[in-house]
């Protein structure tokens, strides 16, 4: 079925046209769009080509089907996130009070209070919340609003916040509180948690690390 | 007739939102309840993926359970390289390629079958509506290799681009060029328009 | 001792449970496996005792009383494990007196 030499072939299952195109190039040109003279008028081009896009837009409209699409993934997600919970990483515990008392709360509990702790601070919103060492140390990660006018005083404010919740919602006495600025965050770009109102804008800073003392 | 696939990535998968960068950090360091998110967010698109390459939604379901499972699992150890939309991509597209190999002794991959010519051969048109083309396809979907499947259906079902698929399977791009050919050669002959 | 013991965990968490400022004992493995298809089994309060463990090390003369619980939100959980810890102890003092405890209070969850 095919009669050109091998050399102009690159794959075997290749087949040439009888007007002398090899099909993988007819449908690569189509796919991306490129069009010669040759192609428009080619009979045996035209063919290969709508042969190719009858099949892709017959496969896509069935693909399109309603009856294949999803409709609710809410019992899926729920299926996943049951098999999730059985394999729970609740962290090292951490010493509530003082170091003697025998009481603790568990490392993600603690993040998690101390994350939104955080995010009190309008437009922010916090990632990474890693806790460890004695006194507990906190590294917390955030992203800020792009147009915050001062970047240190943020992250002053961040770390009041975690803090005064260690402090008076977890009885958690805290060490260093090292507050690291991942990302300044476009306000334009929607958010779903964003519910601050725009600020004015500013020159956009460079993200820099604010540390405690 | 319709335009060429689009050869961009969707957003859903390379879009690295900044709320999907943070939910991950969480989920790495054991917040089920970021994990939530992701997975609330990711599985309709994932579910899509994985009912298309393998044809089957309880089977794409399981498919993309055991992928979500795995992430959790293996989270901690996720380092951020890619998004997590772009990473869960990769991983039940390869889980959906070995269910694909596993699920009936492997055709040559190179030979097209002579297959004899379906009883509505005569009609003006081959591929008839509803849910008789639907399994017309899946039938011809069937006799292509596992891998030819895959590449094909990201191409021309999930309009991925051929550098985007060749990365997701971890073979070349021309591998995967060859590969959406040779889909596309059989198909055409399997559902009858070549003629 | 096993019988002992399993009243000890039931008294336990009734008294747990009577603290102000818990919300519930944390669900153990089997309880999270019934709670399948629930949309949370932190939501549903422990009604078993998976969340105290009671324990002797050998060589040790106390017995270890752990209690793992869920605080709610709008008590310190400091005041609240103490609170507990209080609690317990006293429990234990009156039921079995002449025995020395460890008592252990973990939050693992707040709702």
């Amino acid at each position: 079925m095919n009669n050109l030499p091998p050399e102009t072939r690159t794959d075997p299952d290749d087949e040439t046209l009888p007007c002398g195109r090899l099909l993988s190039q007819v449908w690569a040109d189509w796919e991306e769009g490129v069009h010669d003279d040759h192609t428009a008028q080619c009979a045996h081009c035209r063919l290969a080509v709508a042969d190719l896009e009858r099949l892709e837009s017959q496969v896509r409209s069935l693909d399109s089907d309603p009856a294949q699409q999803p409709v609710d993934a809410t019992y899926f997600i729920d299926r996943v996130m049951d098999v999730v919970r059985l394999e729970l990483r609740p962290g090292q515990p951490l010493p509530l009070g003082e170091a003697d008392e025998d009481l603790r709360i568990m490392e993600n509990v603690a993040a998690r209070a101390l994350r939104r702790a955080a995010e009190e601070v309008p437009g922010v919103r916090a990632g990474s919340c890693r806790l460890g060492g004695t006194p507990v140390n906190v590294d917390l990660s955030v992203h800020v609003p792009l147009t915050t006018p001062d970047v240190q005083a943020l992250a002053q404010e961040i770390r009041e916040r975690v803090d005064v919740t260690a402090c008076e919602r977890l009885g958690l006495h805290l060490g260093e509180i090292n507050v690291r600025i991942t990302d300044l965050v476009d306000d334009d770009a929607a958010s779903p948690w964003s519910t601050r109102s725009p600020q004015s804008p500013r020159s956009p800073r460079s993200a820099q690390e604010g540390s405690a003392p | 007739m319709t335009g060429n696939p689009p050869s961009g990535e969707p957003p859903d998968v390379e879009g690295g939102r900044s709320d999907d960068t943070l939910m991950t950090e969480r989920a790495a360091e054991g917040d089920e309840d970021a994990f939530a998110v992701l997975v609330r967010g990711h599985a309709p698109s994932l579910l899509r993926l994985a009912t298309r390459l393998l044809g089957d939604r309880a089977e794409a379901e399981d498919a993309v359970q055991e992928a979500f499972v795995g992430a959790w699992r293996s989270l901690p150890e996720f380092q951020g390289r890619s998004s997590f939309g772009t990473w869960m991509y990769r991983i039940v597209t390869n889980r959906c390629l070995n269910i694909l190999r596993a699920r009936r002794p492997q055709a040559p991959l190179n030979e097209l079958p002579d297959l004899p010519a379906p009883a509505h051969a005569t009609a003006p048109d081959r591929i008839t509506e509803g849910r008789a083309a639907l399994h017309d396809v899946q039938e011809a979907l069937s006799t292509l290799s596992p891998e030819q499947r895959i590449c094909w259906t990201l191409r021309t079902l999930d309009g991925r681009s051929y550098a985007f698929i060749a990365k997701t399977v971890g073979i070349s791009e021309q591998a995967v060029r060859a590969r959406v050919f040779r889909a596309r050669r059989q198909l055409t002959h399997s559902l009858g328009a070549w003629q | 001792m096993s019988a002992s013991a399993d009243s000890m965990h039931s008294e336990l968490a009734h008294v747990v449970q009577e603290v102000p400022g818990v919300a519930f004992l944390a669900p153990g493995l089997r309880s999270r496996l019934r709670a399948l298809r629930a949309t949370s089994p932190l939501a549903r309060p422990g009604d078993d005792t998976s969340g105290i463990t009671v324990s002797t090390a050998r060589g040790d003369t106390r017995t270890t009383v752990e209690i793992r619980l869920i605080c709610r939100s709008g008590r310190r959980a400091l005041d609240t494990t103490r609170a507990v810890r209080e609690a317990v102890s006293r429990h234990l003092a009156t039921g079995y007196p002449g025995r020395e405890f460890r008592i252990i209070v973990t939050v693992t969850g707040v709702t």
